[in-house]
């Protein structure tokens, strides 16, 4: 899977945790919590989510590593997860 | 029950600064503290002065306040007397722009250096600063506004955008809107570029000549129903916040000191912004939100040797395990505190597993204005209390009676935590609420709504809260103000809100609610309400969590039993239910 649809895949979990975003236009580069505003609980939530639905483990230690939708796209290819 | 971690003055790099309890707290009073203050030079009492201008005029002015960690890694120092000037110049901005002693200024902001010196800046001019949580939606934004008399706000463009300027035609009493990172481009209406404003400004100003029983600050909180209540705290409070800093906190002049608050919440006020700066230590301010790397990075690069935190980033930092600890040096930490909810004893025994050095949890409230009940450096930490008074506070376990309360003497017994009313920062009102007010006190005792009792040993254990009261994340959030937020959507008929057990946040929001004739259940409309409570409410105060009900359990009087409903969600016993005249239906 290319990062671009990996991407796309995180967005559509991104807008079930936080609803209320138009996930669609989010700059991919964004920080989720500091620049698109997900407080700390929306951030676990969508990283447990991302780890059950693209079944890729994200240690805590790593969370720094996933802050944006980008990072997290290649944080997943690095990894080699099924995807 | 957890064995008891006790001190041994063999492991003190510095003496703590209260060493014996009970002769402290038998020699302590708070006009001996008054004291210690400077005072201003044509007498009264200005936050502001002692806070900053006082160590200028003492020559410490080329100390550092603040180190301010931006988020592109860049750090940047501002010294007492940088601090001083900004602060100047920002007073003699208001001042121009016609913001009147007594005043509200209101912030809408993260950690920026520019929010400190608009709060001490407001201060100097002798208006009330009212900070507020930059994770609200537009709409506990709107009605802190306008319960507060909000005259003037500082924000960034950002939020200014996203939260503000909808709803900025409904504030018809915010006359100025000061953008901290504004240009000229972005003037329009009552919407000025502050930098502009701040160069064009004097550097000098003299503090308003307040008298400590003048309005200071002013923080929101929550009640069970109702709206947010502006509790407002006097310049007096300072004499309590720097005491408290110096015992609870261990604060020694010339420390490294990071309270990671969030400057929207009396923590980050009274021990992000005045005590720190009174007592003369450097306080890291770290722009960005919590990230368990970067922050042992922190206390390794800057030597941090005071730290004030809270039990979700504690409970966080558990999670992602002890091994990243190891990874970094953390000598320089001398005392752990923290603060917003009940510290679990796990993580207590945790971080003097990890860090050699317990976490110290202490209680306080917006209303108390500073801590009361803490666990002090150089005594045992018995994990899971929130320890003991401060020296000068009087604490009880009360009952209320039909007539008042009644002090339960004897050790053991849960009942209200209640504090003998009188000491400097104590709030001194809700905003246009004195009636609120009023019923918080009873036979000289502030009655806090926490359920606690005492120990053999004078300790405080934390039991609940008297109140459907939500503490989330370490803040408190009103189910009414939520339930409200839910029940503006056409589809809803009845809202109820619940704290949830949450290993992370203490609690989660969970909302019940009813729908009205004609709408169905479905997760497409959950995922509606979820957005709208939200867009509205802001992620730190929309539930998590929504469950739909046919109909929600009611008195006779029609009121929603929320304690009903969150016994049957927990599995608890329903307790007392003769006054259940409608039942919930699933």
């Amino acid at each position: 899977m290319s990062d671009e649809e990996t991407i796309a895949r995180l967005r559509v979990i991104l807008g079930d945790i936080a609803p209320d975003l138009d996930v669609s236009t989010i700059d991919a580069n964004a920080d989720l919590r500091n620049d698109i505003g997900l407080d700390s609980m929306d951030f676990l939530n969508f990283v447990i989510a991302a780890h059950k639905r693209l079944r890729v483990d994200v240690p805590e230690a790593d969370y720094g590593k996933v802050d944006s939708l980008a990072k997290f796209a290649r944080y997943i290819a690095a990894a080699g997860a099924p995807g | 029950m957890f064995d008891i971690i006790r001190k041994s003055p063999a492991n003190w790099q510095v003496p703590p600064n209260l060493l014996d309890y009970d002769a402290l707290c038998r020699s302590f009073d708070w006009a001996s503290a008054r004291r210690a203050m400077a005072g201003l030079p044509g007498g009264g009492l200005n936050i502001a002065h002692e806070a900053v201008s006082r160590h200028v005029v003492e020559g410490r002015g080329g100390r550092i306040a603040l180190r301010h960690l931006g988020r592109d890694g860049a750090v940047s120092e501002v010294s007492f007397a940088m601090l001083d000037e900004a602060a100047s110049r920002f007073a003699n901005v208001l001042e121009s722009l016609g913001v009147a002693r007594g005043e509200a200024v209101f912030s809408l902001s993260g950690r920026l250096p520019a929010f400190y010196s608009a709060a001490v800046g407001t201060l100097k001019r002798g208006a009330v600063f009212c900070p507020l949580f930059s994770a609200f939606g537009p709409e506990p934004i709107r009605a802190r506004l306008e319960i507060g008399r909000g005259v003037c706000l500082v924000t960034t463009r950002m939020l200014f955008q996203c939260k503000v300027a909808p709803i900025l035609d409904a504030l018809p009493g915010l006359r100025v809107v000061l953008l901290i990172d504004g240009e000229a481009g972005d003037e329009r209406g009552q919407v000025r570029a502050l930098p502009r404003l701040m160069d064009a400004a004097a550097a000098r100003y003299s503090a308003a000549a307040t008298s400590p029983e003048d309005h200071a600050l002013m923080h929101f909180t929550s009640g069970t129903t109702g709206k947010p209540k502006g509790a407002v705290l006097v310049h007096d409070a300072v004499v309590a916040q720097s005491a408290t800093a110096r015992y609870a906190l261990d604060l020694h002049e010339g420390d490294i000191f990071w309270c990671t608050a969030d400057p929207g919440w009396v923590t980050g006020m009274s021990y992000g912004v005045i005590a720190p700066l009174v007592c003369g230590v450097t306080s890291i301010v770290d722009e960005m939100e919590f990230d368990a790397e970067r922050w042992y990075a922190i206390i390794e690069n800057h030597k941090v040797a005071v730290w004030y935190t809270a039990p979700t980033a504690i409970r966080m930092l558990m999670k992602v395990g002890a091994e990243v600890a190891g990874k970094h040096d953390l000598r320089s930490l001398r005392f752990l505190a923290s603060v917003g909810e009940p510290l679990n004893p796990e993580a207590v025994v945790w971080s003097q597993r990890t860090f050699g050095r317990p976490f110290h949890d202490n209680w306080w409230q917006t209303e108390t204005g500073g801590i009361m009940i803490a666990n002090f450096a150089a005594l045992p930490v018995k994990p899971g209390s929130m320890g003991r008074p401060l020296p000068g506070i009087e604490a009880a376990i009360v009952e209320r009676t039909p007539r008042g309360i009644r002090v339960v003497e004897q050790p053991d017994v849960d009942g209200e935590l209640a504090l003998k009313a009188g000491w400097p920062s104590m709030f001194r009102g809700y905003l246009g609420e004195d009636e609120r007010y009023r019923k918080c006190f009873a036979d000289g005792w502030y009655l806090t709504g926490d359920l606690a009792r005492r120990d053999r040993d004078g300790y405080y254990w934390f039991v609940g809260r008297s109140d459907d009261v939500i503490k989330t994340a370490g803040h408190l959030v009103g189910p009414f103000e939520v339930e409200s937020a839910l029940m503006e959507h056409p589809a809803v008929a009845e809202a109820a809100v619940i704290g949830k057990p949450d290993e992370v946040a203490g609690n989660t929001i969970k909302a019940f609610v009813a729908l009205k004739a004609g709408h169905e259940a479905s997760p497409a409309l959950e995922r509606d309400l979820m957005a709208h409570a939200r867009r509205r409410l802001g992620p730190a105060v929309a539930p998590r969590e929504i469950a739909f009900r046919d109909n929600l359990p009611k008195t006779r009087s029609g009121k929603i039993m929320r304690r009903l409903l969150r016994a049957r969600e927990l599995g608890l016993p329903e307790g007392d239910i003769s006054t259940l005249e409608s039942d919930e239906k699933k």
